[in-house]
């Protein structure tokens, strides 16, 4: 009871917030930007960024995955030669891993599972508003034609980052049990 | 550690220009190439853009952007026409519109619109320090709390990606020497654990294999990252991060004549392209 009320007010802290923010955007942008898998067939990448946003948003809650997810890939794409993508992704990756968080976040006051099955209903609702919002705001920049053309991309981008994220999430718990203290 | 990594220091007078101001002017520029006027006057703002990026960045660094979007503009030509087959048909095949006018002009704007933002993102937000974009936005309102996460993020992104390229390293290496054909290399002889994690590297697997082996590295940067959360926090009170007494500031944009001469510059720019936008509609 007294380290679970320490650990409430740690978390109240802004500095801890603001330190856990920057770290997890940190990492977001380096999940983006640096860790791919090469695609043979088509010669492109697929990047981890949807991993971290969803592995933030299951972890860590929809406020963290909000700040990290938007601004973590925003700054990737700044820091990217595909600068002008970077609002977009502001605004569309931050709306995925607020949607995710919350969903996955209804039933984190019942008794804790190792895995929760509510992580795929906040996987499949956070790759609806990504793959909806690149398809509105590609609209906007490209056409839809061209919008279009990128959409199996990025379902098969969420595919892979909801495939990467539960397994570390539920791996990062097992190996650094303190994690699970760190979601407001 | 800490490390600075995002200096850009050019020659040209634009990495000087105030940022607030080329902030300014860049939203202009996007609201411009988002009206509803001629393709013909749209094109000849992206002329404008490209000549100006051109003075300032040179012709290399012009083409640079355009080269990477290529692809893009190559799917904006072939996938738009179809989804405007209406009015005067310029192409058609055995009765079927490939081509018509609205589609043609369509295209033409989508092609230019994509041009003129990426170009102006990169002139004005690549001729631009990071520490001075984040002030501008302070200047701008966005709050301490946001400004000094961006920053810390930043600051961070270069450790981190130490942190990957050594956990990566450390588990390739691992893999290499656990697998069955790698030899023990004699004492002073080139280590051979080197040459067959290259050739594990080399082998295709499956996508999902893939991401398999990514999930030990993936965990051990994460955790590593994590566990810095507490001395960070500490630094930040240290520096009286929380404390109810008034922040200092030890950086600021520049003021005075130089912000006006920016300022001035940035509002005669968009006087006129406002004017133009009128007088040519």
């Amino acid at each position: 009871m007294k380290e679970e009320r320490r650990s409430a007010r740690i978390i109240e802290s802004p500095a801890f917030r603001v330190a856990l923010l920057a770290i997890l955007t940190a990492l977001t942008a380096v999940f983006t930007s640096v860790v791919k898998i090469p695609i043979a067939p088509t010669r492109g990448y697929l990047n981890f960024g949807d991993v971290a946003i969803y592995f933030t948003a299951f972890t860590f809650g929809p406020v963290s995955a909000l700040i990290a997810g938007g601004v973590g890939t925003a700054l990737a794409d700044l820091l990217s030669p595909y600068v002008q993508w970077a609002p977009i992704s502001l605004l569309v990756h931050g709306l995925q891993g607020l949607v995710a968080g919350l969903v996955a976040a209804i039933p984190w006051r019942s008794k804790s599972k190792v895995f929760n099955l509510f992580w795929l209903v906040a996987a499949v609702a956070g790759t609806a508003v990504m793959c909806g919002g690149y398809l509105a705001g590609g609209t906007l920049m490209v056409g839809f034609g061209a919008a279009l053309v990128e959409l199996p991309g990025n379902l098969l981008q969420n595919l892979v980052g909801v495939a990467g994220a539960i397994p570390l999430t539920i791996a990062v718990r097992q190996a650094y049990p303190p994690v699970t203290k760190l979601r407001w | 550690m800490i490390t600075q990594v995002y200096r850009k220091k050019g020659p040209s007078a634009f990495h000087n220009f105030d940022p607030r101001t080329k902030i300014v002017l860049l939203l202009a520029f996007l609201a411009l190439f988002f009206l509803p006027i001629p393709v013909a006057q749209l094109g000849i703002y992206l002329a404008v853009v490209l000549l100006i990026t051109s003075i300032f960045l040179g012709i290399h660094n012009t083409l640079r952007p355009i080269r990477l979007i290529l692809p893009v503009l190559i799917l904006v030509v072939l996938l738009t026409p179809p989804f405007h087959r209406y009015g005067t048909v310029l192409v058609s095949i055995r009765g079927f519109t490939v081509l018509s006018l609205p589609g043609l002009l369509e295209t033409l704007r989508l092609i230019v619109r994509f041009t003129g933002i990426t170009v102006i993102f990169y002139l004005f937000l690549g001729t631009t320090d990071q520490d001075n974009l984040i002030l501008a936005f302070r200047w701008f309102g966005l709050p301490f709390t946001l400004s000094l996460i961006l920053g810390i993020a930043l600051e961070y992104i270069p450790t981190i990606l130490m942190l990957y390229n050594q956990v990566q390293d450390a588990h390739r290496l691992r893999r290499a020497g656990t697998e069955p054909d790698s030899e023990q290399a004699p004492v002073g002889a080139p280590s051979r654990t080197a040459a067959a994690g290259r050739r594990s590297r080399g082998e295709s697997k499956g996508l999902f294999r893939r991401l398999a082996d990514a999930v030990p590295v993936l965990t051990s940067v994460i955790v590593l990252s994590v566990r810095r959360i507490p001395t960070l926090a500490m630094a930040l009170e240290c520096r009286g991060l929380g404390r109810k007494n008034r922040r200092g500031s030890h950086r600021s944009l520049k003021s005075g004549r130089s912000l006006l001469r920016d300022g001035t510059i940035a509002l005669v720019v968009v006087a006129a392209l406002a004017g133009s936008v009128v007088l040519f509609h």
